[in-house]
């Protein structure tokens, strides 16, 4: 697997299989055809200066974006990461019925 | 929402001098159940109308004064903005649910969609929409709509739907649908546009759109104020990052452009976009983990294949310096004018302090992509308790730099309340 970190915090943002190709630029990065995303994106805030790739690396099986540290060989939990709540299904399901 | 053209008369020989009108972004507030059987629960949706200064049209949930259910009201805001007087009451749905979005077609006097949850007799949700008609302030609705996709049951997540500014009578929805598997193909809270039309109170529903198939926030319509039948998708996708999506339409059909992250940290549910006077210029407000921060985009294509290029990132409030209490429900809105507060934009969120539950703050434009931030106020004088929440923010169509914003909270007269608070931009010029 890719991992996409943010330099500094060496949060890991995005994972990808090996073969989708991610370019970085000076700009941004993109990615134009994934395995885990159905759609070509663009991460806008990411680019050569403050972010690196890593590829060859294995995930958490319980990985989500911004929930590990990785610094290119040792994964560590985040500790400021918390579940997202998801407020519109909590007002649907606090209606009474 | 439409330019109409203001045009200040009589001053010949160029910009007078600035005159302030008010160092307080909030220049008035109106308990809009103060005086009528209006009696909202705690959600409202307002739009004002761009053919008729001071009318407003709500969309609200009934505290059970008649039923819990989904009723509409017409009324016309006071020249000072403390108080509203109403027309009748117009029940929209019989059955216990929640307003969405209101929306006024600006190319169409009079004619608007409402747009709400619902319930089946079976209690499952249903995507409501409701075409109707105003003669002065008496309001007159089509049959309600269930837009649900390929169930009966569609779940979407506060499906606002926006007309089309280029094209009368064209409403778009763009929602997250939770009963998305239901659907062949359909995922769990995909990303959905829903083209209808309408003509009188009559509401047609054309065609049905997957945008994206990961998981989708609450999803939000912004138009281009320059080019015609031109757009931005927000909200949060995948890993619950802020994203925008251009997209156009031709005729009813949509194409869509490449979704971008606007910032690779959670935001939640809590991003909100809008756009300003100018061709292709976004301003995008979203949370970073716990702070809020909002930045300047510049979108450099006509259609929908354009990479938006932002900005520099700008902090609006931070968790920590603030009390370490969360922050939700961000808004922001521009003024729709073309002029004198084009680079104006007001923005809020809430966070659960008595007294201060609701800031405010002007961000002002100061080169294409530099955006700077105002100090924050409260947004109103009553103290209220922490669930005041804000619901919506509507630009004045008649008075430059002038905006609207509605909340509810617990703790007024009634237990129960809601206010519209009138806010002047103080970087308004005559």
């Amino acid at each position: 697997m890719k991992t996409i970190t943010h330099n500094g915090s060496n949060i890991s943002a995005y994972r990808f299989a090996d073969d989708d190709e991610i370019t970085a630029t000076e700009i941004n990065t993109v990615i134009p055809n994934t395995t885990e995303f159905s759609d070509p994106f663009i991460i806008s805030d990411l680019n050569t200066s403050n972010s690196t790739i890593h590829t060859g690396v294995t995930l958490p099986e319980d990985w989500v974006g911004d929930k590990y540290f990785f610094d290119g060989t040792t994964w560590s939990l985040n500790p400021d990461w918390s579940e997202p709540v998801d407020l519109i299904q909590q007002e649907y399901d606090n209606e009474p019925a | 929402m439409s330019n109409f053209g203001y045009t200040i008369l009589g001053f010949g020989g160029g910009k007078p001098p600035p005159v302030p009108i008010a160092e307080d972004i909030v220049a008035a507030e109106c308990d809009i159940e103060a005086s009528t059987d209006i009696h909202i629960q705690n959600q409202w949706q307002f739009d004002l109308d761009p053919f008729n200064e001071n009318k407003i049209l709500a969309l609200y949930r009934d505290d059970g004064s008649y039923g819990n259910d989904v009723q509409v009201v017409c009324g016309t805001i006071s020249a000072d903005g403390t108080t509203v007087t109403w027309g009748s009451i117009v029940e929209v749905h019989t059955v216990y649910g929640g307003p969405s979005s209101v929306s006024f077609d600006p190319n169409t006097e009079n004619s608007f969609v409402l747009n709400y949850l619902g319930r089946d007799p079976s209690n499952n949700t249903q995507p409501m929409m409701c075409a109707g008609t105003l003669s002065g302030t008496t309001i007159t609705l089509g049959t309600g709509l269930d837009t649900s996709w390929c169930t009966a049951d569609d779940q979407m997540n506060h499906h606002g739907g926006e007309f089309n500014p280029n094209q009368a009578g064209q409403v778009i929805t763009i929602a997250g649908n939770y009963n998305g598997p239901s659907c062949a193909g359909g995922a769990s809270r995909q990303l959905e546009m829903k083209v209808h039309t309408i003509s009188g109170t009559t509401l047609t529903s054309i065609s049905n759109h997957v945008v994206d198939t990961h998981t989708s926030g609450q999803g939000k319509i912004i138009w281009d104020s320059v080019i015609p039948n031109k757009g931005w998708i927000t909200n949060s996708l995948d890993s619950t990052y802020p994203h925008i999506i251009p997209f156009t339409l031709d005729g009813n059909v949509p194409s869509f452009g490449t979704k971008q992250v606007v910032n690779s940290a959670s935001c939640g549910e809590n991003n909100m976009g809008c756009a300003m006077p100018q061709e292709g210029r976004v301003v995008y407000m979203y949370k970073d983990g716990s702070d809020i921060f909002v930045r300047v985009g510049n979108d450099p294509a006509t259609d929908e294949s354009g990479t938006i290029v932002w900005g520099t990132a700008v902090e609006v409030a931070n968790y920590d310096a603030l009390g370490s209490h969360a922050f939700l429900y961000l808004t922001c809105e521009g003024d729709v004018w073309s002029g004198n507060t084009e680079n104006s934009v007001l923005m809020g969120y809430n966070t659960p302090v008595t007294g201060d539950c609701s800031r405010w703050m002007v961000g002002t434009i100061t080169d294409d992509d530099t955006i700077s931030i105002g100090s924050s106020e409260n947004a109103f004088a009553h103290s209220g308790t922490p669930d005041i929440n804000m619901k919506c923010l509507v630009a004045d169509p008649f008075n430059p730099g002038r905006l609207y914003s509605g909340h509810s909270y617990t703790g007024g007269p009634s237990g129960s309340d809601s206010i519209l608070v009138r806010h002047q931009l103080p970087s308004f010029e005559l």
